[in-house]
């Protein structure tokens, strides 16, 4: 059997700010396949181009060289209108701040994309309910405002938001960063159940708890990547050892 | 095993982790404080509270303090009628021993984490050129993600109300603490190289 090809593949991707003197290269020849499934962890100081990189991935910037394809769709030939619809249906995004819309429910705010997608109304609202329930929300967020919400109650709506048209890959820009360990905790499960259930994962994060937990880990400096692991095996000690428990 | 002069070899002490749990006897001076019980329903509570990281208690451990105590005069142990097995016995706490608890609960000495041993060891590897310290924080840095993920998948398998998760939380945090220094120590031996 083949393998199969990767649903994301950039490569010496590349993006500017700027020109001359003040010319700021953020992604600097940039390589990078997605594998179906997979749970990519990019991890790197503020600055290091992290962000601009997922940015790229999900066509909400246009590169300055370098090609770049999802799915069966080259990014760098795309224009405009294309990307629109790759960011609608192949992407969902994942944000720091959540970017709910504030004067809408939950519940709305998770139909949104269903509609623009062309579904009809009855339709989003059956998706965005499953989607609640998914995302373990269903009883409490479903006619709340987003600020009634805690931290971590809006990152799950946008959570059910970023997958509510069955997107391919789901891209986060450090989905864990304003929130306390408690909600960061609730968030990687749900992270981790939607690897199990083969949902390809992209994070962007210094969270080194998703650093540790995703399949592959990459180190970004200076707008490249400087290092790349798996962490395969288990510990060599007990867990009890790394708390150093002596009974 | 034959028997021989030559001296055994200096143990090597295990790696300081800085979580240890120094004390087991005030721990079970602690859980008698509330009221008399057996040796195995110590056990029970230590094993609730100490969640999936109770794989490292020791049934037998337990009895052979609670013995220890009891020659201490920190417990009493009474038999119950039916037999002399130790797991019959019911320990009560003595007045010394309610006193050492109240003692333990208020010192405040904290495990310590161990960065001087590994701070030196970036020094010494720098200074005679056998090792490269970045590369070593980069091992480092390896062994500890493995056990963060460990730790935070065991913290992920717990629930919300679990009070061992919270345990598993403090084991996560320093875990992530120590990450963040060894990021430290990465830029400082970097920007040192070839000086």
């Amino acid at each position: 059997m083949e393998p199969e090809a990767p649903v994301l593949s950039a490569r010496r991707l590349r993006k500017d700010y700027g020109r001359d003197a003040a010319l700021v290269r953020a992604v600097d020849g940039v390589d990078l396949d997605v594998s179906q499934g997979e749970s990519v962890a990019i991890v790197g100081p503020s600055g290091c181009g992290k962000s601009t990189l997922l940015y790229l991935l999900g066509g909400l910037e246009h590169p300055s060289a370098g090609s770049l394809r999802v799915a069966d769709r080259h990014l760098e030939q795309t224009a405009e209108a294309g990307l629109a619809k790759l960011r609608r249906d192949t992407v969902g995004f994942v944000f720091q701040a959540f970017h709910l819309v504030d004067e809408l429910t939950s519940l709305e705010n998770i139909e949104l994309p269903v509609l623009l997608a062309g579904a009809s109304p009855r339709r989003a609202h059956a998706r965005a309910q499953e989607m609640l329930e998914q995302v373990g929300m269903v009883d409490r967020a479903a006619d709340h405002l987003p600020s009634e919400l805690s931290g971590g109650e809006r990152q799950r709506v946008a959570i059910a938001r970023a997958l509510a048209n069955e997107p391919l890959i789901v891209l986060a820009d450090e989905p864990t960063g304003n929130l306390d360990s408690a909600a960061t905790t609730d968030v990687l499960r749900l992270f981790d159940q939607l690897h199990a259930n083969g949902q390809t994962l992209v994070i962007v994060t210094h969270d080194t708890r998703i650093a540790a937990t995703a399949d592959r880990l990459i180190s970004m400096r200076d707008g490249a990547f400087v290092d790349e692991t798996r962490l395969t095996g288990g510990t060599a000690r007990a867990l009890s050892a790394i708390t150093g428990l002596e009974l | 095993m034959p028997l021989h002069s030559i001296p055994a070899p200096v143990p090597r002490p295990e790696p300081s982790t800085g979580y240890q749990l120094r004390v087991v006897q005030e721990v079970l001076l602690a859980l008698l404080a509330k009221e008399p019980a057996r040796g195995y329903q110590l056990r029970a509570e230590l094993q609730l509270a100490l969640g999936p990281l109770a794989d490292a208690l020791n049934g037998g451990q337990i009895y052979v303090t609670l013995n220890r105590l009891e020659k201490a005069q920190l417990v009493l142990a009474s038999r119950a009628a039916e037999g002399n097995r130790t797991d019959r016995k019911t320990y009560a706490l003595t007045t010394a021993g309610r006193e050492r608890v109240e003692e333990w609960l208020q010192d405040t000495s904290w495990p310590k984490p161990a960065p001087a041993e590994f701070h030196l060891k970036l020094v010494a590897g720098a200074a005679t050129g056998m090792a490269d310290p970045v590369g070593i924080v980069d091992a480092q840095r390896r062994a500890l993600l493995v056990e963060l993920r460990d730790a935070q998948r065991a913290a992920m398998a717990e629930s919300d109300a679990s009070v061992a998760g919270l345990l598993l939380e403090g084991v996560v945090l320093r875990l992530q603490a120590d990450l963040r220094w060894l990021e430290a120590c990465a830029r400082h031996w970097d920007s040192n190289k070839g000086r």
